[in-house]
């Protein structure tokens, strides 16, 4: 299951508020397309707003983010890291891309060794081999 | 302890001091995967060592350590933050099913040898929605033979890596009025039609998931059972028992580690103007973390000793699973307890290993299950 909330517009504000916890976060662009799935684990300072901070601080590194990060919405999940895998090999199953682009456009971190979630017959419905 | 077993347990001592806990500090404390080229340069340090595919026997290619020797090492290996379920990130290599090892030539070919190279993963199927700690009973799954073929219906739960899994051995019910005898187990291809992997289920290890499976009419070629019809219990059976010496092993590792930063906090740490080694609170829950640690250590090591004499050690293993999962969960709370506040946070490892112990009495049959085993040998087979 993602996260079910609205899109909050990203603003130093909208930052701020975010509690200093654990847990999961989604990055979407203008338009409410999903571009990066990510994780506050244990070693960010201040959790979430540490992460977002990051993204939305104006030193961003990964090009998709930088150029089309616009709005975000988290969760506060002591399962942080099953969670986003959870997350991630939902996007795959649903969307059958292979990456969130921001994930894609990441390092190693961004892309962990995920499993498959979805139905052995998907592959016939999509018209792939084997 | 022999001169072989402590030159390998202290060279296992030392590449998990030296190369697998420094890693650790930059990662993420519920982390399961290392930086990218870091796994390989420590598969082959191991296989310097010669103690690569750790769990393979011999003939097919590992260093075919006597039980007790790799009962050592476990304890050795598990000594770091993620440990006790990914003891050096499985530096080490997996050994996979075991019960594959008893599979005819031509699963063997189309399983076993692509698993020991890595090209397969594979999965365990055998808990299920119904209960795990009494397969024999609770297992619904069936298997109905129709033509050349068997088809499966029904679901498992808490089946770790499925849905990275190629294949899976899956145990199901193929004659409803044998009960144990019932049960036969299958290698089910993650491709095949009907197999579903429903769902990632959390839990308290949250560095990693189990899964729920479903079988809807799932059809498997009669040449993928595993061993005889109604086979399947007997074989879980004596690969679990066996499986339960470096089990406890690596158990007893994590109470070690974290009495090891016990005692180096407790003798750093002042309270009231004295080290908190010099109160008699903590010296007692130290000399208690010892007791537990020597006796879950002399519980595997006497169940591994009676396995290489051929001898039946169902009782010994279920002994040893049983203190050393309670015994490590002791400690380790012990630990938390004279570290105070720091001990349950992040910037420390207790609390990983006091999440993952918790599971350690239930996973691989819960302490009840234990003494069950226990007293139908003590008291004969009807107790139970």
């Amino acid at each position: 299951m993602g996260i079910r909330k609205p899109w909050i517009s990203a603003s130093a504000e909208a930052i701020r508020a975010v509690p200093a916890v654990v847990g999961v976060y989604e990055i979407a662009d203008a338009e409410g397309a999903l571009l990066y799935i990510g994780q506050a684990g244990g070693r960010e300072p201040f959790g979430l707003r540490s992460r977002l901070a990051l993204h939305f601080g104006g030193g961003e590194a990964n090009a998709v983010l930088r150029e089309r990060g616009h709005s975000f919405r988290w969760e506060a999940n002591q399962q942080y890291t099953t969670k986003r895998l959870e997350m991630l090999m939902q996007y795959q199953r649903d969307t059958a891309s292979d990456w969130p682009p921001g994930n894609a456009a990441g390092d190693w971190r961004d892309m962990p060794q995920l499993g498959r979630l979805r139905r052995s017959d998907d592959k016939a419905r999509r018209g792939e081999g084997g | 302890m022999s001169e072989e077993q402590r030159m390998i347990t202290q060279a296992v001592r030392r590449f998990v001091r030296e190369e697998v806990v420094p890693l650790e500090r930059d990662l993420d404390p519920d982390a399961v995967e290392l930086p990218p080229g870091e796994l390989d340069r420590l598969k082959g340090i191991v296989q310097g060592m010669g103690l690569y595919h750790i769990d393979v026997p011999e003939e097919y290619g590992g260093p075919g350590l006597p039980l007790t020797t790799r009962g050592l090492v476990a304890e050795e290996m598990s000594q770091h933050r993620a440990g006790l379920y990914l003891p050096c990130y499985g530096a080490f290599g997996s050994a996979g099913l075991a019960q594959l090892y008893s599979a005819d030539d031509e699963q063997k070919e189309r399983y076993l040898y692509p698993m020991l190279r890595g090209e397969k993963r594979a999965f365990f199927g055998l808990t299920e929605p119904s209960g795990g700690s009494d397969p024999a009973r609770a297992i619904q799954t069936r298997a109905v033979k129709d033509g050349d073929d068997w088809v499966l219906n029904g679901s498992k739960l808490f089946s770790s890596g499925a849905d990275r899994a190629d294949f899976g051995l899956v145990f199901a019910r193929t004659d409803p009025s044998k009960g144990r005898r019932g049960i036969s187990a299958f290698l089910v291809d993650t491709d095949t039609p009907g197999f579903e992997v429903r769902r990632v289920v959390h839990t308290l290890r949250s560095a990693n998931y189990g899964t729920e499976l479903s079988f809807d009419d799932a059809r498997v070629p009669a040449a993928n059972l595993l061993g005889e019809e109604g086979g399947g219990f007997s074989l879980a059976n004596a690969a679990l028992t066996r499986q339960r010496i470096p089990y406890s092993a690596a158990c007893v590792g994590i109470a070690v580690a974290a009495q090891e930063l016990a005692i180096a906090y407790s003798k750093q740490r002042e309270t009231f103007g004295a080290p908190l080694s010099s109160r008699q609170a903590i010296q007692w829950m130290v000399v208690d973390n010892e007791i537990d640690i020597r006796t879950s250590r002399f519980m595997y090591l006497a169940a591994a000793e009676k396995a290489e004499q051929g001898e039946p050690f169902r009782f010994e293993a279920a002994m040893a699973k049983l203190t050393s999962t309670e015994g490590a969960s002791r400690v380790v709370d012990r630990a938390i307890q004279i570290h105070g506040g720091i001990g349950v946070t992040k910037d420390l490892p207790l609390e990983r290993w006091y999440r993952e112990m918790r599971i350690r009495r239930i996973g691989e049959g819960p302490s009840e299950v234990q003494r069950i085993i226990m007293a139908r040998d003590l008291l004969g087979a009807g107790s139970g």
